[in-house]
C-alpha cells in the first residue's frame, strides 16, 4: 500500500473528526514533501510551497534546539505560529516516524484550542505505528535505465522551453 | 532525497544550487522561473533579505511532464552564498538529488569559487555523501562580462572530478537550460525505487 494510502487510512481513524473547512492537516516528510493531506485541501502547487517552508522551519528550529542546554526540555517540542483564529502548529517526528512532520494549518476557527486538542490525537496515534518501512530491496533498481537525450529534450519541451 | 510514489506514477528530485554569494544562483532560478508557463508553473519563494541577498533559500517547483509514464517534478533550491550562512546551506543541502555549482567567472572571485566548493565538499562529507558519486554539473556564469578566468583555468582549479560544466550568462538566461537539464538528465539516471 502507498505511504499515502497508510497515511489516510490512519487520520480516519483519529476519533475526532477533521472538517473539511478552515483546517488542514498534512504530513510532510522531513525533506519537504507532502505525503498526504486531509481536511480542507490545497491546490497540488500550493502543496509544493508548503512542503518546502514548512520542512524548512522545522529544520531551522531542529539546529536551534542543539543551542538549549537541558536535554528533556529538547522533547516534545512543539512549533506554532497562530494568531486568536488562524496560523499553523507543527508536531515534531515521534522516534517510530522520524522521517515524518504532521502539520496543521488553520484559519477562521472561534476555538483554535481544538486543533491542539487534534494534534494531540494525531500525536499519541503515530507513537504507536510506524509507517514508512522500507520495503524488502524493492527499491535499489534503477527506475529509468538508460534514459536518452531525447527523453529528457522532452521533458523540457513540455514546460514551454 | 527523490520521491517516487509508484501509485500515483510520479517522481519529485531535489536539485540544489550551491556556490558563493553574488555569483548568479537565484538569477538563474528567476530566469527558469520567467521561462516557465502555464501549468508548469508553480510558486516562486524568496527568503531573503532587503537587499535581494537569499538569506534561507529560493524554491521553484517545476513540473516537467512525463518521462515513461511517470510524472517527473523537480524542486529547485539554491543556497545563501554569504559566507556566515553556512548552517542554512548544510540544512538546504539534506537530501539533495544533484547539484548545480554556479561559479563566479569574475577573476577577482577564484578564491570565493573555491572557498565555496571545499565547503561544499566538506558539507556533503558531513552528511554521508561522496562529491564524486553525486550529480553534480559545472556552470561558469557571467562570462558576459570583460573580467573572466578562462574556462580551462576554472576547470583545472574546480572542476576535479570531470563533471560536465557549462558557459553561462544567467543574467541573459543563456546556458541556464542547458545547466539544468544536464543535472535533471543525470538525477533521472541515477534514480533508484525501481519498478
Ligand atoms: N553580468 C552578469 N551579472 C549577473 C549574472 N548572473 C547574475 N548576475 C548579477 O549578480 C548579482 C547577484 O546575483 P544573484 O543571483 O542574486 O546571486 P546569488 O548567487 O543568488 O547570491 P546570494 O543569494 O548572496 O548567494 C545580481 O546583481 C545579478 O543580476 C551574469 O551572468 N552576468
Ligand atoms: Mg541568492
Amino acid at each position: 500500500m502507498s505511504v499515502e494510502k497508510t497515511l489516510l487510512e490512519h487520520f480516519s481513524k483519529i476519533d475526532f473528526p477533521i472538517p473539511d473547512k478552515g483546517l488542514t492537516l498534512l504530513a510532510i516528510s522531513a525533506e519537504g514533501q507532502v505525503l498526504a493531506q486531509m481536511g480542507e485541501e490545497k491546490k497540488s502547487n500550493e502543496l509544493q510551497s508548503l512542503g518546502a517552508l514548512l520542512a524548512g522551519v522545522w529544520q531551522a528550529s531542529e539546529a536551534l534546539k542543539d543551542f538549549m542546554s537541558d536535554e528533556q526540555e529538547k522533547d516534545d517540542l512543539k512549533l506554532n505560529f497562530q494568531n486568536a483564529h488562524s496560523g499553523y502548529l507543527l508536531l515534531p517526528p515521534s522516534e517510530k516516524n522520524p522521517k515524518i512532520i504532521f502539520a496543521f494549518i488553520f484559519e477562521n476557527q472561534t476555538n483554535p484550542g481544538k486543533i491542539k486538542h487534534i494534534a494531540g490525537k494525531i500525536r499519541d496515534h503515530f507513537n504507536s505505528i510506524e509507517i514508512l518501512k522500507k520495503e524488502n530491496g524493492e527499491k535499489e533498481e534503477f527506475l529509468f535505465k538508460n534514459i536518452t537525450e531525447d527523453e529528457v529534450d522532452k521533458l523540457f519541451s513540455f514546460a514551454g522551453i | 532525497m527523490s520521491f517516487v510514489n509508484h501509485n500515483k506514477k510520479e517522481v519529485n528530485c531535489k536539485i540544489v544550487y550551491y556556490g558563493p554569494g553574488l555569483g548568479g544562483k537565484t538569477t538563474n532560478i528567476q530566469y527558469v522561473y520567467k521561462k516557465t508557463s502555464g501549468d508548469n508553473k508553480g510558486n516562486m519563494i524568496k527568503l531573503n533579505t532587503e537587499n535581494e541577498r537569499t538569506l534561507f533559500f529560493d524554491f521553484l517547483p517545476l513540473e516537467l511532464g512525463e518521462i515513461r509514464g511517470y510524472k517527473t517534478r523537480f524542486h529547485l533550491y539554491t543556497v545563501p552564498g554569504q559566507v556566515f550562512y553556512e548552517a542554512s546551506r548544510k540544512l538546504i543541502l539534506r537530501a539533495v538529488d544533484g547539484l548545480i555549482f554556479v561559479a563566479d567567472s569574475q577573476l577577482e572571485k577564484m578564491e570565493a569559487n573555491i572557498e565555496s566548493l571545499d565547503g561544499l565538499e566538506k558539507n556533503l562529507t558531513e552528511q554521508g555523501y561522496d562529491i564524486s558519486k553525486i550529480p553534480l554539473v559545472f556552470q561558469w556564469n557571467k562570462r558576459d562580462l570583460p573580467n573572466v578566468t578562462p574556462c580551462e583555468d576554472l576547470e583545472k582549479r574546480l572542476n576535479k572530478w570531470g563533471s560536465p560544466s557549462y558557459e553561462a550568462a544567467a543574467i541573459n538566461g543563456d546556458g541556464v537550460f542547458e545547466t539544468l537539464k544536464e543535472v535533471s538528465k543525470l538525477v533521472l539516471m541515477n534514480l533508484k525505487g525501481g519498478l
